[in-house]
């Protein structure tokens, strides 16, 4: 990957990506090959970008989907290696940022269902339920709809109400 | 939680002041040690499991012939592959990790490929080599079992045709079965690792 390409459309965007990758993994060592995985995909799929959606939006929908299959890929593989399983570990290494709320938020939202992380992230970063409805191929009432559902149940869930 | 979700993001990524970004830099070192981590747990099952095929091998072909000189053959020849089996794996393990990723990645795909011709020779010619033996052993050997009583039905002529057939037929099926159990146990392996080396060449191009 040039570094001319990563420092014009990756590092302006690297936030986005950052606040994704960490709502798909719960230890530093996969937030950072998820990161990674990320731009390279970004950089490998670059001919594919066209001009009628934007470049953010764009990023959002191959960001969520490149997740999505790495977090695929690790279910099944911890299908077959059960043991490795280790949720102490994953605990502590999921307090990612100096802010406590905005860990327990992390917390909570890993807790969703893997879409449902998607379009939260979406939501906080104060996009549009057009903009959303677009990279989830859907409409924006039906995102409306889902993000009522999602904030109860985030604040149920930080409120202590669910597990 | 009094404060609502949309304050705790807001909050919580204005006082991060500084989102530290991952490095892109690393991911192919990670990547090449699960797959190499991978083809060298497969090459020792690989290799281990030879040790059980001798001792069936050995036993059935021992058995079948009554002669202990086909016996000792077959172990020979099953102990000569193990052995050479296991100096290619200490090979693999002893390829020089100390330059680039890509160069290692490289090192190991040029291993592969040379041990692919190094086995297809065997099964080329070492297994023909062990069917000859067998046959000269047998018809050397007074015995009278069921392949001594086909060289005499065959006659000379016969047997001879015979032994060439089967010579041939044990290069060509071992070849085969090579070919086929490689590309079942190694072929993930080998097309990932061309996959990555094909990622680092578009990388480094670009």
């Amino acid at each position: 990957m040039s570094s001319d390409f990563y420092h014009t459309y990756i590092m302006p965007y690297a936030a986005i990506i950052i606040k994704i990758c960490r709502a798909y993994t719960n230890t530093q060592e996969d937030f950072e090959d998820y990161y990674q995985e990320v731009c390279l995909q970004i950089w490998r799929s670059r001919k594919n970008f066209r001009e009628e959606a934007q470049w953010s939006t764009w990023l959002y929908r191959l960001s969520l989907n490149t997740c999505l299959t790495l977090l695929k890929k690790k279910k099944n593989k911890h299908q077959q290696f059960a043991t490795d399983y280790l949720p102490d570990q994953l605990v502590e290494d999921s307090k990612a940022f100096e802010d406590e709320d905005l860990n327990l938020l992390y917390d909570a939202i890993r807790q969703l269902a893997e879409v449902d992380r998607g379009i939260i992230l979406m939501y906080l970063e104060e996009r549009s339920y057009q903009e959303i409805a677009v990279v989830f191929d859907t409409n924006a009432n039906n995102i409306g709809v889902r993000v009522s559902r999602i904030k109860e149940r985030l604040k149920k869930i930080l409120d202590g109400k669910v597990n | 939680m009094e404060k609502s979700i949309e304050t705790i993001w807001k909050k919580g990524f204005f006082n991060e002041a500084s989102v530290d970004i991952p490095k892109v830099n690393n991911l192919y070192n990670r990547k090449s040690i699960h797959v190499m981590d991978k083809l060298l747990r497969t090459l020792q099952i690989d290799l281990w499991s030879l040790l059980p095929v001798t001792a069936l091998v050995t036993g059935w072909l021992f058995y079948l012939s009554g002669s202990v000189w086909i016996g000792a053959g077959s172990l020979m020849f099953c102990i000569a592959l193990f052995l050479v089996g296991k100096s290619k794996v200490d090979q693999l393990r002893r390829l020089d990790k100390s330059g680039s990723c890509f160069q290692y990645l490289r090192s190991v795909k040029s291993w592969i490929k040379q041990t692919i011709s190094y086995y297809t020779k065997v099964m080329a010619f070492g297994a023909p080599m062990f069917t000859v033996f067998v046959h000269l052993t047998m018809l050397s050997l007074p015995t009278d079992n069921s392949l001594t009583g086909t060289y005499e039905r065959l006659g000379t002529n016969g047997t001879i045709w015979f032994i060439a057939l089967t010579t041939v037929a044990t290069a060509a099926i071992g070849v085969i079965v090579y070919r086929l159990s490689f590309k079942v146990l190694y072929g993930p392996s080998l097309k990932k690792i061309e996959g990555l080396i094909a990622d680092m060449e578009e990388l480094r191009a670009a």
